[in-house]
C-alpha cells in the first residue's frame, strides 16, 4: 500500500516535536498536522493583552469551550461551560504548542516517581501503580533533551538528586538576579540544599539558536530570540530542515478513521478555509495534550472500536493528572535594604533560578508515621504582568478599592519592594472521579462534541502541597521578606496536564503498551503527557519531551531504522 | 483584514480626539460627534447613548481620579479604551448589553438617593451612589469590569489607545519588555 507520509503526528507541542525531529533526520517522510497558525519569533513580542489577557494563541472560547464538571461543598456536581468561566484547558494552538509558552523550569523525574506504590504503598481512594519502566530506561532521553533541546543549569548536589549520566548541563546557568544570593544564604542558615534551576532555555548561543536576551518576560510569553527550547523553535525548526517533514498549521483533526481490522487508515481533518481534507501514513502518533488527545480518540469510533479509538476496555480519557501542590509570596522591602543592595534589587530581566527538593520524600514524624512522597519548590519572579498585577489590587477586604485608595495601593504594590514567589510541586493523586469525556451537549461551532473534564482531587494533594509550601515560606521569612503567606491549592493546573491514556502491561487498566503504542491499535502511538500514569512532583514538560524522543527510537526501529541517503525521501 | 486596518485607524483617531478632548475641556458630547466622523461601519453599535458615554466618562474619572503628576482615567485615554473594546464585533454581545444595564441601573440609583443624574453629582455623592450599587447583584461585576478596563488602559502598550507617551508604566516604575508589539494581537 502506498501512503502520503511514513508518519502523520497529530499535534506539534513537546509531544509531537520530537517524533518529527528523530524521524525526519532519520530520513522518513513525516507530516504534523496543528490545529492552530504558525507563528515565528517575529510574533512573539512582550504584549500583555496577546499574551495573558486575549486568546490570541488559543481558541476563541465561544466556538471551543470546554465543559467542566466539579463538586461542590456538599458532594454535588456542577457542570459548567469555560465560556464565561473564566478559565479554560487551552495553553497554545500554535505551532509548537504549549512549549512556546512554558517558563521551562526543567526538573527530571527520580528513580521513586517511577515506582511510587512500590515505594511508598498504596493510598486508599488513589489509583497509584508503578509505571512499567524505570528510570534507568529514561535517562538517556532526559540525557538528550539537555543537549538537543537545550537546557541550562549546574548540578549541585543535594540529597534527592538523581543519577545522571552527564557529569553536568551542557549550558550554564541562565543569568541570575541579587535577590537569588538572599535565597542562598536563607538556605545555608536553614540547612537546605537551594541548587540553581534547569531551565529550557540557551544561555549562550547554540544550536543554531540564540542567548536569552533577559527581557524579564518569559512564562506565558512567547519567545522573541528562540532561546526558549520551544518544540517549535528546538526540534521543528531542525526537522523542517532536513526536508522530509512538513509542517500543516491551521489543519484541525475531526476523525482518526480505521478500518475493519482496527487499524487507522486515515486522518480527516478541517483544512485552514474548514474544508474537509484527508492524509494517511503508515505509522499515526497523536500529541494534542492530555485533554484534547482523549477526547480526538473518543471521537474516532470505528467498526472495531465503537466507543472511540483505542478504548475498547474504557480506559481512554481515565486517570486524567494536574500539577498539584501551593504556593506562596513575600516581599522584601527596598526601605530594609541598604542602597546598593535596594539598587541591585530593581535589577530587571534575569531568572531568580532556585529550587529546593530536599522534601521530595518526606521524613517527617509530624507528618506522617512513614516516609511519603513529598516535591518540589520553585522561588520564582512575581510575574511582571502589570494589568493582571494591578487588577489584583482591586479587590478589598471592605469591597472594591477605587479612587485615591486604589492608586496608593498601586503605589505601593509597584514601587516599594521586591516580590519573591513560592511555587511548590507535588504528585497530583490518580482518582477516579478525575477523567474525560465526551459531553453530549456542548458542541464546537463544526459540530463536534467538546470535552468533558471531571475533576476531583485526593485530600494528600493539599496535605503535602500545604507541607512543601510552608517550607518555602520558612525560606522568605529567614531572608528578612514581609507579608509572607503560602498556601495549598485544591484547584486543578490549567496549563499541566497529563494522563488520560497510561501506559502499562495490561489492557484492562491502560491503554497504551510500554512503548507508548495502543494495546488494540497497532499503528497508533501516543506522546504527550497522556501516557503517565502518575505525574511526580515537578512540571512534567521535561519527562514529556523525554519520553517522546523514547518513543521515536521505538518507532525508528520499527521502520527499519535510519534510511540510507539514497532512500531517503521516500514514502 | 479590512476590519483591523480600519480598526487600527479607529484607534489612532480617537485616541488623538480623546488627547485633545483632556487638555481643552471639550465635553464628551463633542468627542462623541467627532467620533461619529471617523466611525467604521464595521465597528458594531456599542449601544450607548451619548448621554450614557458622558456618564461612563464621569464613572471611570470618579473610579480612577487624576491627581496632580499622577494619571487618572481621562489622562489615559479610558474613554476611548473602552470604546474600542465594547464596539469590537469580537466582543460578546452579551457584556455589551450588560455594560448598558449598569449605567442604566446607576443613573435609577442616583435619581433616587439625589434625585439628580449621576454626571451632576458632586464626589461625595457619586461615591455613595457607586457604594450602594456595589451592593447590588450587578454592581460588583459592573465595577470591576469597568476598573479592569481602566487598568487596560493604563498598563498596556500605547500601540492599542491607552498609556500615552507610557504615562502609567512611569508612574508606576514598570519596565516594559522587550520587543515591544508593532502590530496588535488581533492582526497577528
Amino acid at each position: 500500500m502506498n501512503y502520503d507520509y511514513d508518519v502523520c503526528v497529530i499535534g506539534s507541542g513537546a509531544g509531537g516535536g520530537p517524533i518529527a525531529y528523530t524521524l525526519a533526520k532519520a530520513g522518513y517522510s513525516v507530516l504534523v498536522l496543528e490545529k492552530g497558525p504558525w507563528h515565528t519569533e517575529k510574533q512573539f513580542a512582550k504584549d500583555e493583552l496577546a499574551s495573558s489577557l486575549r486568546p490570541t494563541f488559543t481558541p476563541d472560547l465561544r466556538e471551543q469551550p470546554h465543559v467542566v464538571e466539579l463538586q461542590d461543598d456538599d458532594g454535588n456536581w456542577h457542570s459548567q461551560n469555560t465560556y464565561k468561566s473564566g478559565w479554560d484547558f487551552w495553553n497554545g494552538n500554535v505551532v509548537g504548542g504549549s512549549s512556546n509558552f512554558m517558563s521551562g523550569f526543567f526538573h527530571r523525574l527520580k528513580p521513586n516517581d517511577f515506582k511510587l506504590l512500590s515505594t511508598y504503598g498504596p493510598i486508599e481512594g488513589a489509583n497509584i501503580v508503578d509505571w512499567p519502566i524505570e528510570y534507568s530506561e529514561m535517562e538517556p532521553y532526559y540525557d538528550k533533551v539537555e543537549k538537543v533541546v537545550g537546557v541550562s543549569g549546574k548540578v549541585i548536589k543535594h540529597p534527592h538528586q538523581e543519577p545522571r549520566s552527564s557529569q553536568d548541563f551542557p549550558y550554564p546557568p541562565t543569568n541570575e538576579h541579587p535577590v537569588s544570593d538572599l535565597i542562598d544564604k536563607a538556605c545555608d542558615e536553614l540547612g537546605i540544599h537551594a541548587f540553581p534551576t534547569p531551565r529550557a532555555i540557551l544561555s549562550q548561543p547554540a544550536l543554531d539558536r540564540p542567548s536569552c536576551s533577559y527581557n524579564g518576560y518569559c512564562g506565558n510569553y512567547g519567545c522573541a530570540t528562540g532561546a526558549k527550547g520551544s518544540s517549535r523553535a528546538a526540534l521543528l525548526n531542525q526537522a523542517i530542515a532536513t526536508g522530509n517533514c512538513e509542517i500543516r498549521p491551521n489543519a484541525m483533526v475531526v476523525k482518526i478513521e480505521s478500518d475493519k481490522n482496527g487499524k487507522i487508515n486515515r486522518v480527516r481533518y478541517l483544512n485552514e478555509v474548514s474544508k474537509l481534507s484527508n492524509v494517511n501514513a503508515r505509522i499515526y502518533v497523536v500529541a494534542c495534550q492530555a485533554i484534547e488527545t482523549s477526547r480526538l480518540l473518543l471521537m474516532s469510533t470505528g467498526e472495531k472500536h465503537p466507543n472511540g479509538l483505542a478504548n475498547n476496555t474504557g480506559q481512554v480519557g481515565k486517570n486524567l493528572l494536574f500539577a498539584a501542590g501551593g504556593a506562596g509570596s513575600g516581599r522584601v522591602l527596598y526601605s530594609k535594604l541598604s542602597e546598593p543592595q535596594a539598587k541591585n534589587m530593581h535589577e530587571f530581566g534575569s531568572f531568580v533560578n532556585r529550587a529546593v527538593q530536599d522534601w521530595y520524600q518526606i521524613d517527617d514524624k509530624n507528618f506522617f508515621d512513614t516516609p511519603q512522597k513529598g516535591g518540589t519548590i520553585d522561588f520564582v519572579h512575581l510575574h511582571p504582568n502589570p494589568v493582571v498585577r494591578s487588577i489584583r489590587q482591586i479587590r478589598g477586604s471592605k469591597g472594591i478599592t477605587w479612587g485615591a485608595p486604589l492608586k496608593r495601593k498601586l503605589e505601593a504594590h509597584f514601587t516599594e519592594g521586591k516580590f519573591l514567589k513560592i511555587e511548590a510541586f507535588c504528585d497530583f493523586m490518580p482518582v477516579p472521579d478525575c477523567h474525560v469525556s465526551l459531553d453530549s451537549d456542548i458542541k464546537y461551532k463544526w459540530g463536534l462534541p467538546v470535552a468533558r473534564v471531571k475533576i476531583d482531587m485526593h485530600l494528600r494533594n493539599l496535605q503535602v502541597g500545604w507541607y512543601l509550601a510552608s517550607k518555602g515560606a520558612d525560606v522568605l521569612r529567614k531572608m528578612g521578606a514581609e507579608n509572607v503567606f503560602s498556601f495549598t491549592f485544591g484547584a486543578p493546573s490549567i496549563n499541566l496536564l497529563a494522563g488520560g491514556c497510561r501506559f502499562g502491561t495490561d489492557p484492562n487498566t491502560s491503554v497504551l503498551n510500554p512503548d507508548c503504542q495502543a494495546h488494540d491499535v497497532e499503528n497508533l502511538y501516543v506522546t504527550d503527557g497522556s501516557f503517565m500514569p502518575t505525574g511526580g512532583s515537578v512540571p512534567f514538560t521535561w519527562t514529556i519531551y523525554a519520553n517522546s524522543f523514547r518513543v521515536a527510537d521505538k518507532i525508528l526501529e520499527r521502520l527499519g531504522g535510519p534510511k540510507k541517503p539514497e532512500n531517503a525521501n521516500m514514502a | 483584514m479590512s476590519f483591523n486596518m480600519n480598526r487600527r485607524q479607529f484607534f489612532i483617531k480617537s485616541s488623538a480626539s480623546l488627547i485633545a478632548s483632556t487638555t481643552s475641556s471639550l465635553s464628551m458630547n463633542s468627542f462623541g460627534a467627532a467620533f461619529d466622523e471617523t466611525w467604521d461601519k464595521k465597528l458594531v453599535d456599542s449601544g450607548l447613548s451619548p448621554d450614557q458615554w458622558d456618564m461612563l466618562f464621569a464613572v471611570q474619572n470618579h473610579l480612577f481620579p487624576s491627581e496632580p503628576g499622577i494619571p487618572g482615567a481621562q489622562d489615559v485615554n479610558a474613554l476611548a479604551y473602552f470604546r474600542s473594546i465594547i464596539t469590537d464585533p469580537a466582543y460578546d454581545e452579551s457584556d455589551r448589553l450588560f455594560a448598558k444595564t449598569g449605567l442604566v441601573e446607576l443613573e435609577l440609583i442616583s435619581k433616587k438617593i439625589a434625585q439628580l443624574s449621576f454626571i451632576q453629582l458632586s464626589v461625595e455623592q457619586k461615591e455613595l451612589v457607586l457604594r450602594t450599587f456595589e451592593k447590588q447583584v450587578n454592581g460588583y461585576p459592573w465595577i470591576t469590569t469597568q476598573l479592569n478596563y481602566i487598568l487596560e488602559a493604563l498598563l498596556t502598550d500605547p500601540l492599542y489607545g491607552g498609556n500615552p507617551n507610557e504615562i502609567g508604566w512611569k508612574w508606576l516604575e514598570h519596565t516594559p519588555g522587550l520587543p515591544r508589539p508593532t502590530i496588535q494581537y488581533f492582526d497577528l
